[in-house]
């Protein structure tokens, strides 16, 4: 009776190997499942869309002027993110302190604000708040082109922190130390040694931040509107055209966008770049 | 005679960093000596040497280079040539980039600096590794590259912390020849960290020994290794026989030689007396001409390397330090008794911490 309660060691190395193979199979599939959805989704509308279609989106007066006023306002939002991202992430990498955690956790808000609630709170700020006193300096940002910035940094700025941050993070901090003791000032030893080293981690946060900036659609609507020639950029684009019932020329502008992310995409991976994409 | 003044001291130095601390820490080295500062891990003596480079400011206390108050000096202002345990040589530069860094902060003409970089990569036989980059180097080659970048600055001190715990033995021995070298023609005065004995014998001639973020002996490596000064000392330096004086007191054959020492406590408590196991003295026919001789049985016998390290039972446990050669002479074999012997400048008393 006993004999027949205790397994015997060849059975449990069966049990054993079948488990183990029930558990990779397990992982496989969940894996062969995301990338068939990401494949299904990006062939579904490269079919839809016609090249008529393609071309208009990309080639129509308002869709070049929501490019070009896209591309300008990416690059300046990207510029300054980083400006302002590479001395903050080099204070944060650098120091240990008590307050590192509330400060990281409030630049992590507007990451997991919803896009909407983002746009508003910008609104209630330079809109309610601050909008009076700022237009009698002459400077006045809801429904402008440079409100689309001021959106899109407050949004994105956390990605440019956050990439600047792993770049130095990945530096031997005894390295500017050595650079110290050689003669270096601090200043110097950043210059030469920790800039050298995370020079490739910051352009892939630059990168990163600008494909993030690039697809912003919630804030910049809501704080800046959607007026054509005016505050319209291509996520606002493909929604106008989507609304209006123009779904061939909303997928053109949809797939003209994941081109330019899948560019960005691959630059970001070639140089080695960390943050919050993994 | 005037005194050459120190070349680094530091007074009651105090600072907490992390989980390590530096506790009231007083330190003199004088001028063209070298001295290694021995300790467990965690025993403070990065954080120490670290301080002296500049790389923390202490709490309180002060550090002076050359009789010059530099505790508020950042690290590029104390002419210090410091050498991490990592060596951390700049990945993103070749090696001669490497030695030539601190030149060129210093502003050195270029055509100076090649020459300078030349002469001392020749020096320490890294010529043909100067176009080379830092992740393509064996841990001895290195080495000799982060030597060349502190030394090249012509510094007159320099700070090692653990140098040689990225090489194998037999490059350790080569950069040992070579430090020995450079330290007697560059007439530097060197604070080397370690916790290993046979570096420290064979570069030291002062030694510090560190535990629990204090300082707990220093001195000339001879006196700290043969008569440490504290129970704790004694047995971070390898004192095999550190025992309690109390139980000594109370052993019949040992108590006459303790009478004799000038330096007997009242009462036993408290304290514990080191005996070098180097001068137990052991005979097969009781002639060891000692002052406290007894007979003992060797309970077991262990190959340490260099000498025998023989287990007594002489009442009290001890341990005898012999040579190949003598134990061959004496045929000795666990379980063999044997006549000990023991002279008063084989025992020196200590407080028990």
């Amino acid at each position: 009776m006993q004999d027949a309660l205790v397994t015997s060691p060849t059975s449990r190395v069966r049990r054993g190997q079948a488990t183990a193979a029930v558990f990779h199979a397990g992982g496989v599939a969940a894996l062969w499942f995301q990338v068939i959805f990401v494949l299904a989704v990006v062939i579904g509308l490269v079919v839809f869309t016609d090249r008529r279609s393609l071309l208009e989106a990309i080639l129509a007066p308002e869709s070049r002027h929501a490019t070009r006023l896209t591309l300008l306002t990416v690059s300046i939002t990207t510029a300054l993110s980083m400006l302002l991202a590479i001395p903050a992430a080099y204070a944060l990498s650098q120091r240990q302190t008590r307050l590192n955690f509330l400060v990281d956790t409030l630049l992590d808000l507007p990451i997991v604000m919803p896009p909407i609630a983002a746009g508003l709170a910008l609104l209630i700020l330079f809109g309610y708040y601050l909008g009076d006193p700022m237009q009698k300096l002459g400077i006045y940002l809801p429904y402008t082109k440079a409100g689309i910035v001021v959106a899109q940094f407050f949004t994105t700025m956390t990605f440019a922190l956050r990439s600047a941050k792993a770049a130095f993070d990945s530096v031997n901090p005894r390295l500017p130390a050595v650079a110290r003791t050689l003669g270096s000032s601090d200043w110097r030893a950043f210059r030469r040694v920790v800039l050298p080293l995370a020079h490739n981690g910051l352009v892939a946060g630059a990168v990163l931040t600008w494909a993030r900036c690039m697809g912003l659609f919630g804030p910049v609507v809501m704080f800046c509107g959607a007026t054509e020639y005016r505050t319209v950029i291509l996520p606002t684009a493909i929604y106008l055209k989507n609304s209006v019932g123009d779904l061939e020329v909303a997928a053109g502008g949809t797939l003209f966008l994941m081109a330019i992310a899948l560019v960005t995409l691959i630059v970001f991976k070639r140089l080695g770049g960390r943050g919050y994409l993994w | 005679m005037v005194e050459p003044a120190a070349m680094v001291s530091v007074t009651n130095l105090r600072l907490h960093v992390g989980s390590f601390s530096l506790h009231d820490v007083s330190l003199t080295v004088p001028p063209g000596e070298y001295l290694c500062i021995v300790g467990p891990t965690g025993s403070g003596k990065t954080l120490l040497l670290e301080t002296i480079a500049g790389l923390h400011h202490p709490e309180s206390g002060r550090v002076l280079v050359g009789g010059v108050d530099v505790t508020s000096s950042p690290p590029q202002a104390r002419g210090l040539g410091y050498v991490p345990q990592d060596y951390a040589l700049f990945p993103h530069m070749s090696v001669s980039d490497n030695i030539a860094y601190g030149l060129v902060e210093r502003g050195v003409a270029r055509t100076e600096r090649l020459e300078r970089v030349q002469g001392m990569a020749e020096w320490l036989g890294i010529l043909h590794l100067l176009e080379r980059r830092p992740g393509t180097l064996s841990g001895g080659e290195r080495q000799r590259v982060a030597l060349a970048r502190a030394l090249v600055l012509q510094c007159q001190i320099l700070l090692l912390d653990e140098p040689f715990s990225a090489v194998d033995q037999l490059t350790r021995r080569g950069i040992i020849a070579d430090l020995r070298r450079l330290v007697a023609e560059l007439g530097l005065t060197v604070l080397h960290v370690t916790h290993d004995f046979q570096e420290t014998h064979a570069l030291a001639s002062w030694v510090g020994v560190m535990h629990g973020g204090r300082l707990l002996q220093v001195g000339p490596l001879e006196e700290v290794f043969l008569r440490p000064a504290s129970r704790r000392a004694a047995e971070f330096t390898g004192m095999a026989n550190v025992l309690p004086l109390s139980r000594l007191l109370d052993t019949p054959w040992l108590r006459p030689l303790l009478d004799r020492l000038h330096d007997l406590p009242p009462h036993g408590d408290g304290y514990a007396v080191c005996i070098r196991p180097d001068a137990v003295a052991i005979s097969r026919d009781g002639d060891l001409g000692a002052e406290a001789t007894v007979t003992a049985e060797v309970s077991q016998m262990r190959w340490e390397g260099l000498a025998y390290e023989v287990e007594l039972d002489a009442g009290v446990p001890l341990v005898a330090a012999l040579t190949a050669r003598e134990v061959a002479r004496l045929g000795l074999r666990a379980g063999d008794r044997v006549q000990i012997g023991l002279s008063q400048d084989a025992v020196h008393v200590v407080p028990g911490d």
